[in-house]
């Protein structure tokens, strides 16, 4: 029987900071990163600013025959694993390989190599496509790679579900451990940056925000809503039974208590909010957690108005208009698949810390929340609730619990 | 972890190549008869492999109105018709369901990558600009951009608001789908799975990867025998097109409704090889493991298979790797046992085949009749398990296993077994 | 077709560009024995390495050169085939 489970160990690629310090530190303060991106000038693309990660160099942290065979979004994923493997002090060539396994959230895949390799072969002729586009494109290329690279034979995912994918790769991670395995490595990555025709796909969802400052482009909950910032990056943890954590003398950063996920129909975010208020139920039903024990919301913050007006009115129904609600998000981004992987690294460190960060930028609101803006709140919160909605229908939610007390 | 809640598949769906629908699938299936031929879909002119394994497809005349087929993207529109057709072989009347308590699960490998293809074609001068032009974007693209689309289109058409996820894992894609929601109804945390994959990856881009890397057949001058599993003279997979949608319910209320009960899920698992991300090792550990681990979840032993399903695809090393497997988990077992891959006449649709095959498994058991391996006239040495070459074979079979295999080095096992057969 | 030969130094350009494994010249064909293998080239590596030399040589019998486990056998077996004209 499986006591708690436990995360021991975080890895972030974020564009506030490689590694979790550092991306909490930028957190916290509520720094904001968002810039124009030179990839995406020149373009005409309705797309300046975005979350970049500029501090990655593949070649640093990846052997060179890994990196001719993965795109970027693989390549954030093994670098993330690492550290979480090293955060977790975790050396899985220690365990049965069979009880450690992978599973990642996905969106788009290897998107960079596919258009460079797609592009080869209308250009070029077939023969000019190379023979890692069969690997590297594909949306499962991640946990194939970190399971290779890491000889972990446990049980593999790969799970789609846009934003939400983050939060349920967790819940599906839990369900292996339930189920027997010892660890997983879980988490989701994205770099949609840096494929031009990937962007470009997008503009039809007419959610990304086309401002050219950096400072408005993004400010969900508010009048001045726009859409949302594109951001690549990502988080990996380490899922481990706490029990067996413990013993290993493992840290725990926190408990995953409870997940609910609900469809709520293709291409819209639910009106009322309904889809996700019954998330968040089973969500706190699962953790046996009464509404008025959240300590604080870690929103999806979509940056429209009847998006956000929707989760706004969940929030409300379900916890009521004074629990703090915060999206450190607004100072880097809405990665995809990355999205809610990142926002659950900021929730575990925010319950270790004893800190709510602010949402950067976002001031005046338009929704009866108390969202949480300018400065980090010393709230000493005991449980976080994390929420994602993807575009294709799913909402999410994961409430988080501190580790001790 | 038991829960005391067993899955009852009671619906099935399919629109394979040569077999649209359960009866002509299924009645392809047992004649032996091969659906691969020159690739249609594209001109494969320039290309290594020109063979593959096409539908016949008429959106109209499978009754998709013409505003979804315009939505939908070929996998979604397979998918769509194979859903509607398990939903009524299930006799559910879903408007009486929660929908809180139904879901999807749908597998796919590479998902709309063709419709991307084909407006990048447009959309970049044909590859000469990096930039694409944007102003020529379809607004509907990004549904092509991520496989989520597929579990959400088959939720709306059914009315789900449960749990609602694509699974990626590539060429296992379609049995993980299955095994997921099967978790996820054993868990309580659904009644009604809607469940299956969907694949439409007969596009240029697709091709050339596999051509990369010659792993798809050049039997280009006899397209109908290409397809040739355990044989001798086997040179790679072909490319299959297809979907296959299972209803998977608690199977309680299943009996309960009086429902017609295929079989149960019974058991599932899946491993990596953390090997390689396309080779396989020649002795199969992993993938034994999870036939084992799988037959666990079920409560059975070895000797319980009365079929087993192969992944066989025909490449050179996965035959080989798959009959040591399967011998290595069912020991002596595994000669007495029929082994059979009818991705010999349907072709590997990647993550579409895994949930194709766990229909054929669950019609198998219904008939009590065993599907062939075609194009098998000159068995590998190496392979020296019944594969049932060319012709179909009644048999009762009480337990099935369904295996899978694919790229990231994923291993996968599904167990289907007769709903009043053995419980814990 | 190129009538120049495939030279150790333009094999390590394309092997290190190509499969992302630095090697140099020398380290390809001594000793004479090594092996792709031991260089840490895969079967797909090997496949991307033929491609890339295919494109550049014009090599009809891809599926014999793949055949060849050292450097030093795919050499001789690219300039054989120059050679010969085909």
């Amino acid at each position: 029987m499986v006591s708690e489970l436990a995360v021991t160990g975080i890895g972030v690629i974020a564009p506030t900071g490689i590694g979790l310090d550092a991306f909490w530190k930028a957190a916290e303060q509520g720094n904001c990163v968002l810039d124009r991106v030179d990839r995406l000038a020149g373009t005409g693309y309705p797309v300046r600013v975005a979350g970049e990660v500029r501090g990655f160099d593949p070649a640093e942290a990846l052997e060179g025959r890994i990196i001719v065979q993965t795109d970027l979004f693989t390549q954030f994923a093994l670098a993330a694993a690492d550290l979480a493997l090293t955060d977790a002090g975790l050396d899985p060539s220690t365990l049965d390989p069979f009880e450690v396994g992978v599973v990642t959230a996905s969106y788009s895949g290897g998107v960079e190599f596919g258009q460079r390799e797609i592009q080869a072969l209308w250009r070029d002729g077939p023969d000019h496509v190379g023979p890692y586009q069969s690997i590297a494109w594909f949306y499962a290329a991640s946990t194939g790679q970190i399971s290779i690279r890491r000889g972990l034979k446990g049980p593999c995912g790969v799970l789609v579900t846009d934003e939400a994918g983050g939060l349920d790769a967790i819940a599906h991670a839990g369900r292996a451990i339930r189920r027997g395995a010892r660890a997983m490595l879980v988490g989701g990555t994205e770099a949609p940056l840096s494929s031009p025709f990937a962007l470009a796909c997008q503009f039809g969802t007419g959610l990304l925000s086309a401002s050219d400052d950096p400072y408005t482009a993004y400010l969900p909950f508010t009048d001045a809503a726009a859409g949302y910032v594109p951001a690549e990056g990502g988080a990996l943890f380490v899922l481990e039974d706490r029990r067996a954590a413990e013993a290993r003398g493992g840290e725990v950063w926190g408990v995953v208590a409870g997940h609910g996920t609900t469809f709520s129909g293709l291409n819209r975010f639910d009106p009322g909010g309904e889809g996700l208020v019954a998330a968040i139920r089973a969500a706190l039903a699962e953790a046996g957690c009464a509404p008025e024990e959240v300590d604080v919301v870690f929103a999806d913050a979509v940056g429209t108005r009847a998006a956000d007006d929707a989760e706004a009115a969940a929030i409300r129904a379900v916890l009521g208009a004074n629990v703090p609600v915060t999206a450190p998000k607004t100072g880097y981004g809405r990665g995809y698949a990355a999205s809610a992987a990142l926002d659950v690294a900021a929730a575990l460190a925010s319950l270790e810390h004893g800190v709510v960060p602010p949402t950067p930028n976002v001031t005046a609101t338009r929704v009866d929340l108390d969202v949480v803006t300018h400065l980090a709140r010393r709230v000493e919160p005991r449980s976080a609730l994390v929420l994602a909605r993807g575009l294709g229908g799913s909402n999410s939610a994961l409430l988080l619990r501190r580790a001790s007390g | 972890m038991t829960t005391g809640r067993q899955v009852a598949v009671t619906g099935v769906g399919v629109v394979a190549p040569g077999g649209i629908g359960v009866p002509a699938f299924w009645d392809m299936l047992t004649a032996g008869r091969t659906a691969t031929r020159l690739a249609t879909l594209f001109d494969a002119t320039r290309f290594r492999s020109k063979v593959a394994a096409e539908c016949d497809w008429d959106p109209a005349a499978h009754g998709l109105s013409a505003d979804r087929a315009r939505r939908m993207d070929r996998y979604v529109q397979f998918a769509a018709v194979a859903a509607a057709e398990a939903v009524a072989d299930a006799g559910l009347d879903l408007d009486r369901e929660d929908p809180w308590r139904v879901g999807t699960s749908m597998g796919s490998a590479v998902g709309g990558t063709t419709r991307l293809e084909q407006d990048y074609v447009v959309t970049s001068d044909t590859g000469r600009r990096w930039v694409v032009d944007h102003h020529r974007i379809s607004p509907f693209l990004h549904l092509a951009l991520t496989p989520s689309v597929l579990a959400a289109e088959i939720a709306e058409q059914v009315g789900a608001r449960g749990p609602v996820q694509t699974v990626s894992t590539g060429c296992t894609a379609g049995l993980d789908a299955v095994g997921y929601a099967a978790q996820l109804v054993e868990e309580g945390r659904a009644d009604v799975m809607v469940a299956g994959a969907a694949e439409s990856p007969i596009s240029p881009i697709a091709m050339s990867c596999f051509d990369a890397i010659q792993a798809t057949s050049v039997r280009n001058d006899d397209p109908e025998h290409a397809s040739r599993p355990f044989d001798r003279d086997r040179d790679g997979f072909v490319m299959g097109e297809g979907a296959a949608v299972l209803v998977l319910e608690e199977l309680d209320r299943a009996l309960a409704r009086g429902a017609h009960v295929y079989c149960r899920l019974a058991g599932f698992a899946t491993f990596g090889n953390a090997y390689h991300m396309t080779g396989l090792t020649r002795e199969g550990l992993e993938m034994a493991e999870a036939i084992t681990r799988a037959l666990d979840h079920a409560r059975m032993a070895p000797e319980d298979v009365d079929y087993v399903n192969a992944h066989g695809s025909g490449t050179r090393q996965n035959d080989r790797h798959e009959t040591n497997a399967v011998k290595r988990a069912l020991g002596a077992h595994a000669y007495a046992t029929p082994m059979s891959s009818i991705k010999s006449m349907i072709g590997h649709s990647l993550g579409a085949i895994g949930a194709i095959e766990l229909a054929a498994c669950a019609l198998a058991m219904a008939h009590g009749v065993v599907p062939p391996t075609a194009n098998l006239t000159h068995p590998d040495p190496e392979c020296d398990l019944d594969y049932v070459p060319g012709t179909a074979r009644e048999r009762e079979l009480r337990a099935v296993l369904s295996v899978g295999s694919g790229f990231g080095g994923f291993q996968s096992a599904v167990v289907l077994a007769r709903a009043g057969g053995r419980r814990w | 077709m190129s009538a120049r030969e495939l030279e150790p130094q333009e094999l390590a350009e394309v092997i290190t560009t190509v499969a992302g494994v630095t090697v140099t010249a020398r380290s390809l064909t001594d000793p004479p024995t090594r092996t792709f293998a031991d260089l840490g080239l895969d079967s797909l590596a090997l496949l991307g390495v033929v491609a890339e030399l295919s494109r550049r040589y014009g090599i009809p019998s891809r599926a014999e050169a793949l055949e060849c486990r050292t450097p030093r056998d795919l050499m001789a077996f690219v300039n054989d085939e120059i050679r010969s004209g085909v």
